[in-house]
C-alpha cells in the first residue's frame, strides 16, 4: 500500500484544474488582448459579446454537459439575472418610473458590476433550488421536458408580470458597466469555475450519473441530490451571465430569453462537445464567427463577392444545418470527451512516438465515439 | 456508523418475496452470507438469482420479507443507501462509466460509498488499481479496455469503499477458461485481503465449485438446496432440476 498522503488527492485535483484552466484562460486572454488592440466599433462589440456568450454557454454546459440531461431552461436563469441586474443598477430616478412595485431596499440600491452580478448569482441559485427540488426527482427525459416548461413559464412571467418586468415594453437605462476587460475576466472566471467543478467530487459523481445512472446509484451516488447541486450551480452561473449581459446590452425585452437564444446556446455545446468545458468555449467561438459572417451575407446579399439571394433567417438555418451535420457525423461533438489539454497531451505523445518509430499502442489513445462499443455497455 | 462488532458481519435475507405483475420471481428466499465467506447462488435461467441480487442491493424493493446488513434493516433502502451500509455489487452486463477514466471509475466508488473519515482516497484508489493490474491503463477511458479488464475495473469500483459484502452477478459470463481461472484468483484474493463476504451468481459451475464454501440453489424463486458444494452436487433434486448428469460428470 502506498503510504497515505492526504496531499495526494488535492494535489492531483489542483494540477488538473490548473492545467485545464490555463488551457482556456490563456487563449481567452490572448483573444482579449488582440480584440482590445485591433478591434473597434462593431468588431469590438462582437468580441465583447463573445466573451459574455462564453459565460452563458458555460452555465448551460455545467448542467447539461455533466449530467447529460438537456436543459432548455437555462436561458430563463439568464433572464432572471438580467432583471435582477436591472433592479440593482438602473439609476434611482428612472427606476421609480420603470419598476414602481420594487421594495424600497431594492429601490434604493444602485450597485456596480461586481456586486450586481454576485446578487444575480445568489438569486439564480435560489430560483434554481426552488425549481430543482421537484424536477430533479424526475427521470432524465421528464426532467428535460420540465426544463422546456420552465422556459415557457419564465417567458410568460417576463412578458406579463408588468409591474416587475414591464412586459414586452422591455427594460432600459442600465448603466454601461461592461468593458472588454471585465468581459474577458468574467469568461476566465467562468472557465476556471467550470473546470474546477467538473473535476470536483460532485462533478465526478454527476458525470457518473450521465454515464450510467443505475451504476452510479449502486456505487452510492445519491443521483437526485447530485443533480440538484449541479442544477443550482448551473442556474447560478447562468444568472450571473445574464446580469453581465444586461449591463452590456443596456436594454432588453423578454423575447431575448427565448427560443433563438436557447437554440444558439445548445448548438454551441453540441458542436464543441457536450461533455467538455473547452468544447463549450470552442463551440461558442465557432458559432459566433459563423453567425456573424452569415448575418453579413444576409444583409449584403453577397458571400466572398458572389451574389446570393437575400434570405432572412439564413444564419438561423445555417446554425441548424451545422448542428445536424455534427449530430450525424460526430455526435459527441468536435472535442468529444477530451478537454483541449488532453488533446494536446495526446498529440505530443503521438509526435514523440512517431519520432522513436513504432512502439506498443497506448490504450489512452483510444477515443472512439460511443456508438462503436455500445454493445459492451448495453 | 461502522463498528467491527460481531453483529455487523451478516448479510441476511428473510423470506424475501418479489412479485412482478403476478409473476412470482421470488417466493420466500432466506439466505445468509457471513463475513469472509464465499457463497454461490446458482439455478436455472429465470430462477430468480439476479432478482435476489437486485432486491438485496436495493435496486428493487421486495414485495415482502426483510433484508439485514449486519444489524441494520435494509429492506426499504434504495441502492445508494445499501451501498453506504457496506454492500458493493457488479452487474451481469458490465456497467462502467464508459467515458470516464479507469481511475475516475474507481474514484467515484471510493468517494461515493460509505463515509470513511480520514482516508486518503487517491492513495487508496492508486493502490487498488495497482492491485488489480490496472495501473498502466488508469488514465484510459473505461470503454477502451478489453472485456476482462472491464470486469476487473467493475470489481475494483465496487471494492473501493471497502464493503463488508460484495455481490457479483455472473462475473464469468463471456469469459474463456483462462479468464475465468484468473477471475477465481481475483475473488479469492479479494476475500483474503479485504475480508469481505462474497455472494456470487454464475453459470460457470467449475468456477462456483472451485470458489464457494456454500452453495445456495434456487429454482422457480425458491430455495431448492443449500450447503457445501459436495452436498449440493449429490443432492438428487438439484441434479434433476438443474444440473443434469452430464454436468455433474464434468465436475
Amino acid at each position: 500500500m502506498a503510504s497515505a498522503s492526504p496531499k495526494l488527492r488535492s494535489s492531483r485535483y489542483a494540477r488538473r484544474v490548473l492545467v485545464g484552466s490555463l488551457a482556456l484562460v490563456i487563449p481567452l486572454i490572448i483573444a482579449g488582448v488582440l480584440a482590445n488592440a485591433l478591434a473597434t466599433g462593431a468588431t469590438l462589440r462582437l468580441c465583447i459579446n463573445f466573451f459574455i456568450t462564453v459565460v452563458v454557454v458555460l452555465g448551460l454546459q455545467m448542467f447539461t454537459g455533466n449530467s447529460g440531461i438537456v436543459s432548455w431552461g437555462n436561458v430563463a436563469f439568464v433572464g432572471v439575472g438580467a432583471y435582477v441586474a436591472a433592479y440593482l443598477t438602473v439609476p434611482l430616478s428612472i427606476k421609480e418610473e420603470l419598476f414602481p412595485a420594487l421594495p424600497s431596499f431594492v429601490m434604493q440600491a444602485e450597485l456596480g458590476l461586481v456586486p450586481s452580478v454576485l446578487v444575480a448569482i445568489v438569486a439564480g441559485a435560489i430560483v434554481a433550488l426552488v425549481i430543482g427540488l421537484p424536477i430533479c426527482r424526475m427521470k432524465e427525459v421528464a426532467m428535460a421536458m420540465s426544463t422546456l416548461g420552465l422556459l415557457v413559464i419564465a417567458h410568460g412571467v417576463f412578458s406579463n408580470w408588468r409591474s416587475l418586468t414591464r412586459g414586452n415594453e422591455g427594460v432600459y437605462a442600465l448603466p454601461s458597466n461592461v468593458t472588454i476587460w471585465s468581459a474577458v475576466a468574467a469568461a476566465c472566471i467562468a472557465a476556471v469555475a467550470a473546470v474546477a467543478f467538473k473535476h470536483s467530487r460532485v462533478g465526478l459523481r454527476v458525470q457518473a450519473t450521465r454515464e450510467d445512472p443505475l451504476a452510479a446509484l449502486a456505487s452510492g451516488v445519491n443521483v437526485k441530490r447530485t443533480r440538484l447541486i449541479v442544477w443550482v450551480a448551473s442556474g447560478a452561473m447562468s444568472a450571473g451571465a445574464g446580469a453581465l449581459w444586461a449591463q452590456y446590452n443596456l436594454a432588453f425585452a423578454p423575447s431575448q430569453f427565448y427560443w433563438t437564444q436557447v437554440f444558439a446556446a445548445l448548438a454551441m455545446i453540441v458542436i464543441g462537445g457536450l461533455a467538455t468545458v473547452s468544447g463549450a468555449v470552442t463551440g461558442a467561438a465557432i458559432i459566433t464567427v459563423v453567425y456573424e459572417i452569415l448575418r453579413g451575407v444576409e444583409e449584403d446579399g453577397a458571400f466572398l463577392g458572389i451574389g446570393v439571394p437575400k434570405v432572412s433567417g439564413l444564419a438561423q438555418m445555417a446554425l441548424a444545418v451545422i448542428t445536424l451535420l455534427i449530430l450525424i457525423f460526430r455526435p459527441e461533438g468536435l472535442l468529444g470527451y477530451r478537454e483541449l489539454e488532453e488533446w494536446g497531451a495526446s498529440w505530443l505523445r503521438r509526435l514523440r512516438r512517431g519520432r522513436s518509430s513504432l512502439s506498443a499502442p497506448d490504450p489512452s489513445e483510444e477515443a472512439r465515439p460511443p456508438a462503436e462499443d455500445a454493445g459492451g455497455q448495453a | 456508523m461502522r463498528a467491527d462488532d460481531g453483529d455487523q458481519t451478516l448479510l441476511r435475507t428473510e423470506d424475501v418475496v418479489k412479485v412482478f405483475r403476478g409473476l412470482h420471481a421470488l417466493r420466500g428466499v432466506t439466505l445468509t452470507v457471513r463475513a469472509g465467506e464465499i457463497v454461490g447462488l446458482i439455478g436455472p435461467n429465470g430462477s430468480g438469482k439476479t432478482t435476489l441480487l437486485n432486491v438485496i442491493s436495493g435496486v428493487l424493493a421486495p414485495t415482502s420479507g426483510r433484508i439485514y446488513v449486519g444489524t441494520r434493516d435494509a429492506t426499504k433502502l434504495k441502492a445508494d443507501r445499501v451501498t453506504h451500509l457496506g454492500v458493493g455489487r457488479t452487474f451481469q452486463n458490465i456497467r462502467l462509466f464508459a467515458h470516464l477514466s479507469v481511475r475516475e471509475n474507481v474514484e467515484i466508488g471510493a468517494i461515493s460509498g460509505r463515509n470513511r473519515k480520514g482516508v486518503d482516497h487517491t492513495a487508496d484508489v492508486a493502490a487498488l488499481l495497482a492491485r488489480f493490474g490496472l495501473g498502466h491503463v488508469a488514465d484510459a477511458p473505461a470503454h477502451s479496455l478489453p472485456y476482462g479488464d472491464q470486469r476487473r475495473v467493475e470489481i475494483a469500483r465496487a471494492l473501493a469503499p471497502r464493503p463488508d459484502f460484495l455481490l457479483l452477478d455472473e462475473p464469468a459470463a463471456g469469459m474463456n477458461e483462462n479468464e475465468s481461472d484468473e477471475l477465481l484468483e481475483i475473488i479469492l484474493r479479494v476475500r483474503a485481503e479485504y475480508g469481505c463476504g462474497v455472494l456470487i451468481v454464475d453459470h460457470d459451475l467449475r468456477l462456483i465449485m472451485g470458489l464457494c464454501e456454500r452453495i445456495h440453489v434456487l429454482a422457480e424463486g425458491q430455495t431448492l438446496a443449500e450447503g457445501a458444494p459436495r452436498e449440493v452436487r449429490h443432492n438428487q433434486q438439484v441434479i434433476d432440476v438443474f444440473l443434469g448428469d452430464a454436468v455433474i460428470d464434468a465436475m
